[in-house]
Order: structure tokens, then C-alpha cells, then sequence
């Protein structure tokens, strides 16, 4: 039972749930003793300098947190990453305790030293945290374990307080300082702990980052202003800067109010003292369960976006109420929503949002915006309300203010979630590419046909090779070069016609490679003679005497075929291709089909579907009718439509139609996925799947893929629960049916994303798996993501177990 | 273009000289030429194209016609010299397999006595 609770918060890999306790323990013991300082701090400061000191505090702080990010750089720049974390541990746990014996002097510029001391301390200890954690899982993970850890940080928080309510008063209370020490100190074992964990996994960037940039000077390399450039030059970690000074602006806006508001409200320190302690208390232990119980669960089921809105419109909300009523009820309700989701849900969803951040860069961008820039935000907010308080505002007007920002802030929001898929798409590349689209990308295909066929025909008949060179030419493709390649004599060529004539004085063609007149002259030469009414009455004669004849005149056939190629369309014998096509032998009938392409009659079409299923000349036909472009749809429609038609020839349809690539292509085959025999299933999909990849900008009738994907989903699913213990032909079922589900969601979803996240599933890293799973979650609809990405995690973890 | 006319073993031949070409205004065509003699009773024809300077497709046209006259009265017209340009247009348009073409005159003559 006590695993079953543990495993619905920690919901990841076996090896990261010791992990998923460490960081709790983590969190816990930074939070802790935190909250025991900073309780202590607010009473000294308060009792010492009074609250009107308080924004110069802010201020102070703000100033000394540039220059703690500068000396941060530079110990960072020195110091392995692990050891300045463990060390800044150390420093923070002796200086706490140095401090203490400070305090006992009674200096008078004590309460403002340690005020800022505390805020460095949780400054650098929060970013070195949640640089460790991101460092240590991926986005899925992290998105898995963040109820948990966060709540560790919460407890620890809860803890704190507690400890110094109870403590008031007694001997105890005098040695808390002491007590935070040695929870820094327990927190340092447990660091040491992840750290032995994660030995061989978690890199040593300072090292990396020598090795990577030689001979340039690490210390420049990671200064302020580096750290600061990394921000500025990243538009989205500028987004996650501006969400970050926004949040903090607006909290100091929210606690001033709230304060002024309890301070009208309560009277007397001792009411004070116990209101407070009541409510930080009840906003801890709302934090604590928002987290454990929601903050996960409203990631998954919000998104990051949602997530990103909810705080801010809360926030919106309880401002609007201030402003129209400011009573004690909005001001508990906005400052427990912001404190308690501040610490929850916001620090959550930040911190998901750095993880697709390259490491180094993370780090940098951590260090600015976590060390500094929270802490400038604040002096910020601190300077709205000394404008407030300078021209006697009523307090209630800060809510004006405060909904500026708070809408800034939706209106980034809603940017930077954008921006977080752009960066989980960086982080996963295609594997590869379709494989046709490969080969035509490196290749013109119709050319290296032509060139081989025109090698090959050398062989067979001088007036099949001359056809084929003449065609080059007329292509204008009979460069110097491919005249040298077809010129090579074959061993196995007779002496042509050509030698016998002439004598062998090198290509017969070579005269006409270089000059483009001559090349002009001969295609206008040949176009005319074959156009002349006595050539059209020699040919006719010669050709009803070949295709009379029997199968020894394959040659002859085979040049007829191809000579009508070259004629012009009107012309009488071009009806003598049909007998062609039909003809037994697949030489014949290919030279008749490829002449049927150039002459592109719509006569042929018919001719030409028939001859689908003739696997010999099936590609041939696919190729031929594809040229046909628009002229074919009709009758490609309506046999693909006719149940009387054969399964083979509608595959072919497909094809062509995949190859035909175009709007009113992509149509007919849509239409047809939600009632195609299941034999052509895998085609008709994979057919819209490449006319998808080569047109990406296709509009496609989405109610039917989305039927059928659901269909597809239902399917699956059954497939893989029947399927438990897998035999090969089950498994490559399995696979079929994940690469047409995604081949789908291409074909609604940006075709390029869904590849990548598909490709990376199927054979990434784990982490690329990971990323692939986020892209999917943040891109899919709540319909497709909620049954599409269990079963993917099943599938990548079944991928893992192997 | 200038046709002239010489006969041996019963065949005529007609050495071409010249452009056989649209342009050219000449009294008699090639086609025509073939024909007159066709009227005379003659039958076998060698077309000696080895002064040709230039042939266009109405040249080629002209050889056709021709072929096509001497075909429809049982004889036969048989081309000598033809220059590389005209052979490679022969061979693309398949003309190369209706026409017997030599390179020499004397082997053209003895194909004329093997029929």
C-alpha cells in the first residue's frame, strides 16, 4: 500500500526513484533551514530598523545579487561545478554560524547584513538545486517527480516555521541559527549522496568547457556579462527573464498591499505576531498539498501553457478584487495564492521550462536570472511602491499596477510556451528521411533513367541508342560529359552502321555536344520530318508490317514504340502505341508506355490502369500516369472507388496518385481512408504521409484522419494488450500500426515535428525519448495525447527493459 | 540545287549538288525530277547526295516523296553519300530502316542487280 502511495508520486525509472528521495531530502534541507533564518531575520530587522527600512533592504539586495553573480562566475570558472556546490553548502553553513556569533555583539548594521545574507544564501542554494535536478532528469521525469520533490521543499518550509513557533520562547530558540547549520551540513551529505549516484552521468562542465574552448579564457567566457548575454541573446530565455522580473515585481506589489491591509485590520504586535504565524503555517500546508496533489496532475493535464496562465489569472482575479474592495478577505486570498503557487506551481512550471536549455547555457541563464535578475525584479517592485507611497496613492490603486504586469505577464506566457517547443525541437534531430524523397533529392531520376537507358540500348539497336541520345538532347542534357560516358564502346556492340559508313572516328554524336545551333537545328530538323504527311505514310506502312509480324521482331517493336514517343501527338500513328502497350513482351510495352507519358493522350489512361497490375511494368505505369498530372484524376478516382477493381491496381492508383503530389491527389486519397479495403491501408497512408512531407503547407480534410486516428488508437491499443508475450509477427504488427498512427497525426500535426518525435521514439536515446514525449504532449490535442502517449511510454520503456 | 543525271546498268542516278532546301526557287524539285523520269519508264534510282551541302526537312520531304513515287510503281530509290548529319537524322526518325543507304556508289549499283 505504502509503495503504491509512494509510486503515484514517484512515477519514474526504478534506478531514479532512490533519486527522486535524495532531492526531496534536498529540498527539504534547504527550504528548512532557510525559513528558520529568514523568520529569524524578519523579526530582527523589524524589531532593529523598523518596516520603513524594508525597501532599502530590497534594494541592497538587488545591488549585492549582481556582484555575487560576478564572483559566482568566477568561482565557477575555477571550481569543478559539483565542488562549488558542495562548497557553497559548506560556506553557507560556517557563515551562518560566524554570523550568529556577530549577532551575539549586537552590531547595529547586523539585521540589514544577515537580511541580505539570507537572500544570497537562497538565492545561490535554489539555483544550485534545480541546476542539479535538471541535470539529472529530463523533462518527462521531472514533469513526473515535481509533486514530490517539490513538496520536499514546502515541508522543509512548514518544518522551519514550525520550529521557530515553538521554539519562541524557550532555551531552543537561541541555538536555531546553530540548528540551520547543521541541516546545511546534512543537506551537504545528501548532495554528496546524488552526486556518488549520478557519478559517471552528471558532467563536469568546468572541465568540459576547457577542454571545448582551448586556449580561451574561461573566466571571460562565464562573466556577468556572459551570463547576462546568454539571457539577452536567447529570445526565449528573455521571455523566461521577463516571466521571472514580472512574477517578482507583481509579489512585492501583492505583499505590500497585503501588509498594509493586515496592519488596518489587526492591532497589536501579539494580534500581528499570531496572524501571521497562522497564516505563513496554513499557506505552507496548502503549498504542501497543492504540490503533493496537484501541481503534477495540473501539468499533465493543462499543459505547460494552462499551467503558465493559471498563477497569473488568479492573480488577475484577486486584484480586480482589491482594487473594487479592499477587505482583508482578497488581501489573504492574493497573498495565499501567491506565496502557496509561487512555490508550487510556478517554481514547477519554471523550472520545466529551463530543462530543454543546452547545459551550459542553462547554467548561465540560471545563474542571471535566479541569482540577480529575482532579486533586481524586486528592487523594481520596490521602487513602484515608493512611487506610490511619494505621491500618497491610495493603497488599493497598486492593483492597477500590479494587473499591468500581471497581463505582461499572460501575454509572455503564452509567448514563451511557443518557445518551449521550439527548444524541445532542438533538442531532437530527424533521424531520416522518407526514402524516395533521400534518393530524389540527390538524383533527377527521369535523367538517370534516360542515361541508363540510353547505355542500355547501345547494345540492343543503333536506332533504339540514337532515339535515346536524341532525347537527351531535346532535354538539352547531352552535355560533353555524358556524350563521353554513352560514347564508350562496349565490348559486347557490334560495329555499328554508323562505323561502317563513316569508319570509326570516334562518337557519332560528338559533333553536336558543344554547339548549341547544331543541337537546335537537329531537334528542329527531326520534329519537321517527323511531322511531314510522307514520313507519317512511309512509318505507317513500315509500322503495320513489324507489329503484324511475330516475337522476332522484338527490337523493331521496342524502336516503333519509342520513335511514336518522339512524334507529335496528332500524329495517325500514334495509335499504333496501343497494341504496343498491351504486347506480351514487359520491353515493348515499357518503350510504349514511356512514349504513352511524353504523348500524354487521354486515351491511354484507361489503357495504361489496366496495365497496373502487370508487376513487370508497374512502376513504369506509376511513372507514366503520374505524368498524366490532373488529366488522370477522374479515372484514377473512380477505379480506385471500384470494388470491382483488383487490389493490385488500386496499389498502383496510390502510388500515383502519391506521386502526383498534389492538393486534388491528397483529397481522393483522404476521402478514402475511412473506407479503403484493409489490403491498402499501409499504402494509402504511406502515400499521404510523402505527399505530406514534400507539401507541408497541404490542407487536409482533418475530421476523417482524426476519426480514423482514433479508430487506429483503439486498435492499437487492443493490439498491444492481446499481445503479451510478442512473437515477431505480432511485434512488427505492433510496429506497423505506431507508424501509421503517427504517419497520421503527420498529416493534422506539423508533418516535420510529428517525424522527429516518432523517429526518436522509435530508436533514440533515452533522453531523445524524453523530448520526443514532450513535443508529442505539448503539440497533440487532449484527445490524441491522452491515449497516444501511454501507450508510447509503454513502448519506449518495453524498448529500455530489451 | 542542280540535279544531274547519268544512268548505269539500268539505273538512274542523280548527283545532287547544292542546298536541298525550301528557300531555293529552282524551276524542278527532286521529287519532281524522280517523277519525269518515272514517266520515262524508269525504275531504280541512286540518290548521290556526296556534294549536298545542306538538306532541311523539306529536303528530307523531297527524298520521301520520291521513295514513296518509285515504291508505288515497283521500283526502287536507294541513297549513296549521305553525310553524318543526314544519317543521324535517318537513324532517329527510323528512316535508316526503310531506305537502303551506302557509302559508296559501286556497292550501291551491285545491290540494285541483287534484287
Amino acid at each position: 500500500m505504502l509503495k503504491g502511495f509512494i509510486a503515484r508520486f514517484i512515477n519514474v525509472e526504478p534506478e531514479k526513484k532512490i533519486l527522486s528521495v535524495y532531492f526531496f531530502l534536498y529540498f527539504f534541507l534547504i527550504t528548512s533551514p532557510f525559513t528558520i533564518m529568514k523568520t529569524f531575520r524578519n523579526a530582527n530587522f523589524l524589531h532593529k530598523l523598523g518596516k520603513n527600512s524594508l525597501p532599502y533592504a530590497y534594494l541592497l539586495t538587488a545591488l549585492i545579487a549582481g556582484m555575487v553573480v560576478v564572483l559566482h562566475a568566477k568561482f565557477q570558472a575555477k571550481i569543478p561545478k559539483k565542488k562549488l556546490i558542495l562548497f557553497s553548502l559548506a560556506f553557507f553553513s560556517i557563515t551562518n554560524i560566524v554570523l550568529y556569533l556577530v549577532f551575539l555583539t549586537r552590531m547595529k548594521w547586523f539585521p540589514l547584513l544577515y537580511w541580505v545574507w539570507v537572500n544570497i544564501l537562497i538565492s545561490v542554494l535554489m539555483t544550485h538545486f534545480w541546476l542539479v535536478a535538471n541535470e539529472v532528469f529530463n523533462p518527462r521525469e521531472i514533469k513526473k517527480i515535481i509533486g514530490f520533490v517539490g513538496s520536499g521543499g514546502i515541508l522543509g518550509g512548514l518544518l522551519g516555521g514550525l520550529l521557530v513557533k515553538f521554539s519562541a520562547g524557550t532555551f531552543l530558540y537561541d541555538y536555531l541559527l546553530l540548528i540551520s547549520s547543521l541541516m546545511l551540513g546534512l543537506c551537504l551529505l545528501v548532495v554528496s549522496l546524488i552526486f556518488k549516484a549520478q557519478r559517471d552521468d552528471l558532467p563536469d562542465e568546468s572541465s568540459e568547457q576547457k577542454k571545448k574552448d582551448g586556449k580561451q579564457s574561461v573566466t571571460s567566457a562565464i562573466s556577468f556579462k556572459s551570463c547576462m548575454d546568454s539571457v539577452r541573446k536567447s529570445p526565449y530565455l528573455s521571455l523566461m527573464a521577463l516571466i521571472v522580473s514580472l512574477t517578482f515585481i507583481v509579489s512585492v506589489l501583492i505583499d505590500f498591499q497585503y501588509n498594509g491591509i493586515v496592519g488596518n485590520t489587526f492591532e497589536g504586535e501579539s494580534n500581528l505576531a499570531s496572524f501571521y504565524g497562522l497564516f505563513n503555517a496554513g499557506v505552507m500546508v496548502f503549498a504542501f498539498l497543492f504540490q503533493l496533489f496537484i501541481t503534477g496532475g495540473m501539468i499533465k493535464r493543462l499543459g505547460i501553457r494552462g499551467t503558465l496562465l493559471f498563477y497569473p489569472l488568479i492573480l488577475v482575479f484577486l486584484s480586480f478584487g482589491i482594487l473594487f474592495s479592499p477587505i482583508i478577505f482578497f488581501a489573504i486570498a492574493i497573498k495565499a495564492s501567491d506565496k502557496s503557487l509561487s512555490y508550487s506551481v510556478n517554481q514547477s512550471i519554471r523550472e520545466i521550462l529551463y530543462i530543454p536549455v543546452e547545459p551550459e547555457l542553462r547554467y548561465r541563464a540560471k545563474v542571471f536570472i535566479d541569482m540577480f535578475l529575482q532579486r533586481f525584479a524586486r528592487g523594481i517592485g520596490a521602487v513602484v511602491v515608493f512611487v506610490f507611497i511619494y505621491f500618497k496613492i491610495p493603497m488599493r490603486f497598486i492593483s492597477v499596477a500590479s494587473l499591468v504586469f500581471i497581463v505582461t505577464w499572460i501575454v509572455v506566457s503564452l509567448k514563451i510556451n511557443k518557445g518551449y517547443i521550439n527548444v524541445i525541437k532542438q533538442n531532437i534531430q530527424r533521424k531520416w528521411k522518407r526514402a524516395e524523397k533521400s534518393v530524389s533529392d540527390t538524383l533527377d531520376l527521369d535523367y538517370t533513367k534516360l542515361v541508363f537507358d540510353t547505355l542500355e540500348s547501345k547494345n540492343r539497336s543503333e536506332i533504339l541508342y540514337s532515339m535515346h541520345v536524341f532525347d537527351l538532347i531535346r532535354q538539352d542534357k547531352f552535355t560533353p560529359e555524358i556524350e563521353k560516358i554513352i560514347s564508350q564502346k562496349s565490348e559486347e556492340a557490334n560495329a555499328s552502321s554508323f562505323d561502317a559508313l563513316f569508319g570509326a572516328e570516334g562518337g557519332s554524336w560528338a559533333y553536336i555536344t558543344e554547339d548549341k545551333e547544331e543541337k537546335e537545328d537537329l531537334k528542329t530538323n527531326i520534329d519537321e520530318v517527323m511531322s511531314l504527311k510522307s514520313y507519317q505514310e512511309l512509318m505507317k506502312g513500315y509500322t503495320d508490317k513489324v507489329i503484324e509480324k511475330s516475337k522476332e521482331t522484338e527490337i523493331e517493336k521496342m524502336e516503333i514504340a519509342k520513335a511514336i514517343g518522339l512524334m507529335n501527338p496528332d500524329s495517325p500513328l500514334v495509335k499504333r502505341l496501343i497494341p504496343l502497350v498491351k504486347d506480351n513482351s514487359p520491353e515493348i510495352s515499357r518503350y510504349a508506355i514511356e512514349s504513352a507519358a511524353k504523348l500524354r493522350k487521354k486515351e491511354f489512361i484507361p489503357l495504361l490502369i489496366e496495365k497496373l497490375n502487370s508487376p513487370m511494368v508497374m512502376e513504369d505505369v506509376i511513372a507514366a500516369l503520374a505524368k498524366f498530372g490532373k488529366k488522370a484524376v477522374p479515372d484514377l478516382e473512380k477505379n480506385l472507388k471500384d470494388p470491382g477493381v483488383d487490389i493490385q491496381t488500386k496499389k498502383g492508383i496510390i502510388k500515383v496518385l502519391s506521386r502526383e503530389g498534389n492538393q486534388k491527389a491528397a483529397d481522393i486519397l483522404t476521402k478514402n481512408l475511412d473506407d479503403i479495403e484493409e489490403e491498402l491501408e499501409d499504402d494509402l497512408i504511406d502515400s499521404l504521409d510523402k505527399i505530406r512531407s514534400e507539401m507541408p503547407d497541404l490542407i487536409l480534410e482533418t475530421k476523417i484522419i482524426k476519426n480514423t486516428v482514433l479508430k487506429k488508437l483503439q486498435r492499437h491499443s487492443q493490439l498491444i494488450t492481446r499481445c503479451i508475450e510478442l512473437d515477431e509477427t505480432e511485434q512488427k504488427e505492433i510496429s506497423r500500426s505506431l507508424s501509421n498512427l503517427f504517419k497520421l497525426l503527420g498529416l493534422i500535426y506539423p508533418h516535420e515535428d510529428i517525424m522527429k518525435a516518432y523517429q526518436n521514439i522509435k530508436s533514440g536515446t533515452k533522453s531523445s525519448t524524453a523530448y520526443a514525449v514532450e513535443l508529442l504532449d505539448n503539440t497533440l490535442s487532449k484527445e490524441f495525447r491522452d491515449r497516444l502517449i501511454p501507450i508510447i511510454e509503454d513502448v519506449s520503456a518495453a524498448q529500455k527493459d530489451k | 540545287m542542280e540535279i544531274d543525271l547519268r544512268e548505269k546498268q539500268n539505273i538512274t542516278i542523280l548527283d545532287i549538288e547544292g542546298e536541298i532546301r525550301r528557300s531555293e526557287s529552282s524551276d524542278s524539285t527532286l521529287h519532281q525530277v524522280v517523277k519525269d523520269q518515272l514517266e520515262k519508264n524508269k525504275k531504280y534510282f541512286l540518290l548521290n547526295l556526296d556534294k549536298v551541302e545542306f538538306i532541311d526537312s523539306f529536303g528530307v520531304g523531297e527524298i520521301l516523296a520520291s521513295y514513296i513515287s518509285t515504291q508505288n510503281v515497283g521500283g526502287s530509290l536507294k541513297l549513296t553519300n549521305i553525310s553524318k548529319k543526314l544519317f543521324l537524322v535517318f537513324q532517329v526518325t527510323m528512316l535508316s530502316k526503310v531506305f537502303e543507304i551506302f557509302n559508296d556508289e559501286q556497292k550501291a549499283l551491285e545491290s540494285f542487280s541483287k534484287e
